[in-house]
């Protein structure tokens, strides 16, 4: 198979063995999207409360399922969410396959991450990763080492979607 | 827009003091721009970030729920007539000889304190003191501490829960954890918190830390010959033995403690202990208060007087009351019966709670003001020109500084030194607890910070940021819940008091309660109620866990 260049992508990494769970993240993001929760939380257990962040997926099924082209995939790698197009209809959070995607309707709309792109054109980070306490999340540059390698992974989280229902 | 500048600014919420930097437009005007309702920017220098109620900050200042205009007997007035009447008020008791107490929040400036120190002396009054009163156990310790050594440290011993009361610890404490093979953090708490997720986590019985300190220092003095099988206060004496090794050993160790209402019992001897812990093994020690500047307004207060207060108050030798920064039926215990027989009390505030003092006056936030603190690393920080104060908001140095010309005549200026240390008081000797628990009262109220109460209203049990309401809950092992068939709500009662809370989910804790305690979060008013007011054994006015029981 022939090697393609390189790509690189910023996304949100959480190190799960620095998290306190304090919420900073969730306070940061709730203030300063007119108060929408757009992080989800994992409660795998008493012991484990997490942050999920949106993956910004290459091939995004989020993107492919909405009806009304609300979400869409950006040249810059960020999966954006119209708010003024969404009507609600959850389809996105049952076609996500890591679950980040909460089913919780505020007005009427669905919350996602947008990686806080109005920091970002200022030269800064997300404001969850610059608010953390713990230093457990970072914005780093995920390097696939080829194009082929990301379509393998693609097609991993393909396989083996995860339902909520 | 390109009147619009950055200022660099301090976190009002707690003493590590995070920065941040506020964007502000003309006239100083506080600027909320963007897509969003707020803008706020993290100092990216410090890479701590802000915790959950620092994220609040910005919204503090324009809250539609801030105290605006002054009040006189719930009505609104201006500033002039308020400390005009005050004054007329004050004169009129110090010619009566009576007596008169000043209440002085830790997140006040040192020129504020320093001012507050003039109006006592003023007022011929001895009874100026400190809260929250939890703090005022650590006024004798000069903090050995900078965040740069913390996130190098070998050896870190945590006492308290510091990750869920001052969240942005957390980076430099696990930076040190995770820097090199061997690095210990060790957790001592009455209760598993944050920090035990990642530390070795000694959990003692509630009550029993001042004691257990006393047997590790006697073990490090060679003043003790322990037997294999002894435990002490929960710990087996292999751990203690282990624990004491750990701390011999440490090249470049840090101790830290902290302490919330309702948590510590005899924080004093706690604080105590540690420092000379900390002497003998060569280890670091800081204590971390809960208000901003706790450290200096003590230390310029300059003695422990919150005893002599509570008595007073108790003991209806006072007349009036001038709280600064809070609101005494927030903070005070039972104070609806104090109120009664007061003639005249005055409170500097941010918000409407349920504050009914004779005279309210509208309070800054510390980006408002000019001034000086003393931060965690012992060093005086400044604050340069503050943004404008909403509405007739004053800073209480301006209050007091206005108060003191009208009683005095003379114009005062503060004067900033750095205040002196306040040296240990003599000790009680160390004393075997006994148990907190009886068959009377089978639970042991424990207060409890958590780093988030954001989503109703509470962000601190000094601070409400909107007047929702929200009902008080507790935590309760969950077995325990089902063994007692609890429903949703219980009414706790200690010898205290009383007062009825919903059960919280425990499932909303990273970290399991014991059968036996009944965790209290510390942000609701509901609490004072529960915990004791009176002094502990070490002579200050500190509450701690009390026992509990449960009433159907």
């Amino acid at each position: 198979m022939k090697k393609q260049k390189a790509k690189r992508e910023k996304r949100v990494v959480l190190d799960v063995d620095r998290c306190i769970s304090c919420h900073a993240c969730d306070v940061a993001c709730y203030e300063s999207h007119s108060e929408k929760f757009c992080l989800s939380r994992s409660n795998f257990d008493i012991t484990i409360d997490l942050p999920l962040h949106c993956k910004h997926c290459t091939d995004a099924s989020c993107v492919a399922v909405c009806p009304v082209e609300a979400l869409e995939k950006r040249e810059d790698g960020l999966v954006y969410h119209n708010n003024f197009r969404c009507i609600g209809c959850l389809s996105c959070t049952i076609a996500c396959p890591f679950g980040v995607l909460s089913a919780k309707r505020v007005r009427h709309i669905i919350s996602k991450c947008d990686l806080c792109y109005d920091m970002l054109e200022e030269g800064k980070e997300p404001r969850c990763v610059q608010t953390c306490t713990s230093g457990a999340l970072s914005f780093e540059e995920i390097t696939y080492e080829d194009e082929n390698e990301r379509d393998r992974v693609d097609a991993r989280v393909k396989a083996k979607p995860w339902r909520r229902l | 827009m390109s009147s619009v500048e950055e200022y660099r600014t301090k976190c009002t919420f707690c003493s590590v003091q995070d920065d941040i930097i506020l964007k502000r437009g003309p006239e100083k005007a506080a600027f909320f721009g963007g897509n969003s309702l707020f803008k706020l920017y993290y100092d990216e220098k410090s890479k701590r970030g802000l915790c959950p109620r620092g994220n609040f900050t910005l919204e503090l200042l324009n809250s539609p729920y801030r105290i605006r205009k002054a009040e006189l007997f719930g009505e609104e007035c201006s500033l002039e007539e308020a400390i005009k009447d005050s004054v007329s008020e004050l004169k009129r008791i110090i010619e009566k000889k009576n007596n008169v107490a000043i209440l002085i929040s830790g997140n006040h400036t040192l020129e504020e304190a320093y001012l507050a120190k003039k109006l006592s002396n003023d007022l011929n009054t001895e009874l100026l003191g400190l809260f929250p009163f939890e703090d005022e156990a650590l006024l004798s310790v000069k903090n050995d501490f900078s965040f740069m050594t913390l996130g190098e440290s070998d050896v870190a011993m945590i006492v308290g829960d510091v990750f869920s009361l001052s969240p942005t610890l957390a980076r430099p404490i696990l930076d040190a954890r995770n820097k090199k093979r061997g690095n210990r953090l060790v957790s001592l708490d009455i209760l598993k918190g944050r920090v035990s997720l990642f530390a070795e986590h000694f959990n003692v019985k509630p009550g029993y830390m001042s004691y257990f300190l006393s047997v590790l220092l006697d073990y490090l003095e060679g003043n003790s010959k322990l037997k294999s099988n002894e435990t002490f206060a929960g710990i087996s004496i292999a751990r203690i033995k282990e624990l004491a090794e750990v701390l011999r050993n440490s090249e470049n160790g840090q101790i830290l403690f902290s302490n919330i209402y309702g948590h510590f019992v005899n924080p004093y001897s706690i604080v105590s202990k540690l420092s000379r812990i900390s002497e003998i093994t060569e280890n670091r020690f800081a204590v971390i208060p809960i208000g901003q500047n706790s450290l200096g307004v003590g230390r310029i207060i300059g003695g422990f007087n919150n005893k002599k207060i509570m008595d007073a108050l108790k003991e209806k030798k006072i007349e009036g009351l001038i709280v600064l920064g809070g609101d005494p039926f927030e903070f005070i215990p039972k104070f609806e019966d104090i109120f009664g027989y007061l003639n005249f009390v005055l409170s500097t505030a941010f918000f409407k709670g349920s504050n009914s003092s004779e005279c309210i006056i509208p309070s800054t936030f510390s980006f408002e003001k000019k001034g000086s603190f003393i931060s965690l690393e012992e060093k005086i920080v400044n604050l340069g020109e503050p943004v404008s104060p909403v509405g007739d908001a004053v800073s209480d140095g301006d209050f007091v500084s206005d108060l003191l010309s009208a009683l005095s005549g003379a114009k005062v200026k503060a004067r900033v030194s750095v205040p002196k240390v306040l040296p240990f008081m003599k000790e009680t000797n160390e004393k075997k607890p006994s148990s907190l628990t009886n068959k009377k009262y089978p639970f042991v109220a424990v207060g409890m910070g958590l780093p988030f109460h954001h989503d109703r209203g509470e962000l601190s049990r000094r601070v409400k940021w909107n007047q929702q309401k929200n009902e008080p809950y507790v935590f309760i092992n969950t077995d325990r819940v089902k063994e007692l068939s609890l429903g949703g709500k219980v009414k706790i009662e200690t010898p205290n008091g009383s007062s009825v809370f919903r059960i919280e989910d425990c499932g909303n804790l990273p970290f399991d309660i014991p059968e036996d305690i009944i965790a209290v979060p510390v942000h609701f008013t509901e609490n004072a109620q529960l915990f004791l007011c009176d002094s502990d054994s070490d002579g200050i006015i500190s509450p701690g866990a009390v026992k509990a029981r449960i009433v159907k």
